[in-house]
């Protein structure tokens, strides 16, 4: 079956790689990611609850299908454990696990087939623009870094403050740092639940700063990300000026 | 050196700008709810406190507005505040956090081809 000419891979095997890698093939499994996400919220709609038994059927056809492609996608890589063990190759096998509890033997494990929320990570395959996303992020980690021990400062030391302001006003909400963190995260992330807030001036005159910090806080990481996204934009098309004018040359 | 007292320059404009703003929202707001809310609308330093949690997004819910002059002060105030003047905020601190470098390799990038 070996054949050195092609790579070690056979003849079925390389046009069966040319279907997987094909249009036609992509569409079909982008549609059954969506259609098995959209049966999954389906399935926890009461009015639909007896429907049940559908459901369940749909589910198993889900698991023949993905286990198809996993399936095939091993059979048609080049070398079969670098797949197996990349991202895309774990995340095909952590799609199809959960649904095997569906067979008669493996009924006590059913809890399990929650986990089928991660068939959704199949669709990361298809956005091109992950690989430069994730460049960028790898361009920028020294400040992400530095964001998150700012954040964390910032939560401690908004807590500490609400804590000495309110603790006398508001004992059960703010009687101890560690309770009061939960408002410094609620208020500097900007997400405001109102089931927790300051009544006195003081508190209050500490919320406006922290609220303040907090909106800046928010807009750093999204700005960092946009200005190395445009980065990356602007560098690969430098890159292909550059290799034009040597092809002209 | 030049470039820095710019900056402070310009983050003093917009603070002073959102400052005016909360300032003439937290007027109108207190004239509008005083007599509907005279509990949450007690003084204009009450009317501040809303508006500056309404301008800052966090929006606890503890107080808002009844009235249609209220509302309609603090439907100003939200989309002229929060988009633009935060947003000016926003961008001024980015500008001289990322951008600034950003932009400065690209031309020296350019220059070099």
């Amino acid at each position: 079956m070996l054949n050195d000419v092609n790579g070690g891979q056979s003849d079925l095997q390389k046009k069966l790689g040319e279907i997987v890698e094909g249009a036609v093939f992509s569409g079909i499994i982008q549609f059954l990611i969506l259609a098995s996400a959209v049966a999954f919220v389906l399935e926890t709609e009461p009015a639909l609850e007896k429907y049940e038994n559908y459901f369940i059927i749909v589910d198993l056809t889900f698991l023949v299908l993905f286990s198809a492609e996993y399936i095939l996608r091993i059979y048609t890589a080049p070398v079969k454990k670098e797949f197996i063990f990349s991202f895309f190759g774990i995340v095909d096998l952590l799609a199809i696990l959960p649904s095997l509890v569906l067979i008669p033997g493996f009924r006590v494990l059913r809890v399990l087939r929650f986990l089928r929320i991660f068939r959704i990570f199949k669709a990361t395959r298809f956005i091109l623009a992950v690989d430069r996303m994730i460049d960028a992020l790898g361009g920028v980690k020294r400040e992400l870094l530095a964001l998150v021990i700012l954040s964390s400062l910032l939560v401690y030391l908004s807590a500490c403050g609400i804590w000495f302001f309110e603790k006398d006003a508001q004992p059960e909400a703010f009687g101890s740092i560690l309770g009061s963190m939960w408002w410094a995260i609620v208020s500097l992330t900007t997400i405001g639940y109102g089931d927790v807030y300051p009544v006195t001036p003081g508190g209050k005159i500490f919320t406006a700063l922290v609220a303040l910090v907090g909106v800046g806080l928010i807009a750093i990481p999204s700005g960092l990300l946009a200005s190395v996204l445009t980065e990356a934009r602007v560098e690969e098309e430098l890159q292909d000026e550059t290799k034009e004018k040597e092809d002209e040359k | 050196m030049k470039n820095k007292v710019g900056i402070i320059r310009k983050i003093l404009a917009a603070v002073i700008m959102l400052l005016v703003l909360v300032f003439f929202s937290a007027c109108g707001l207190y004239y509008f709810e005083r007599d509907g809310q005279p509990d949450a609308f007690s003084s204009i330093g009450d009317a501040m406190w809303y508006i500056l949690l309404t301008l800052t997004t966090v929006g606890y819910g503890s107080v808002y507005p009844l009235t249609f002059g209220g509302k309609l002060i603090t439907i100003f105030t939200a989309v002229i505040g929060s988009l633009i003047g935060v947003a000016c905020f926003i961008g001024i601190v980015l500008g001289t956090l990322k951008l600034g470098t950003f932009l400065r390799k690209t031309q020296v990038r350019i220059l070099n081809r």
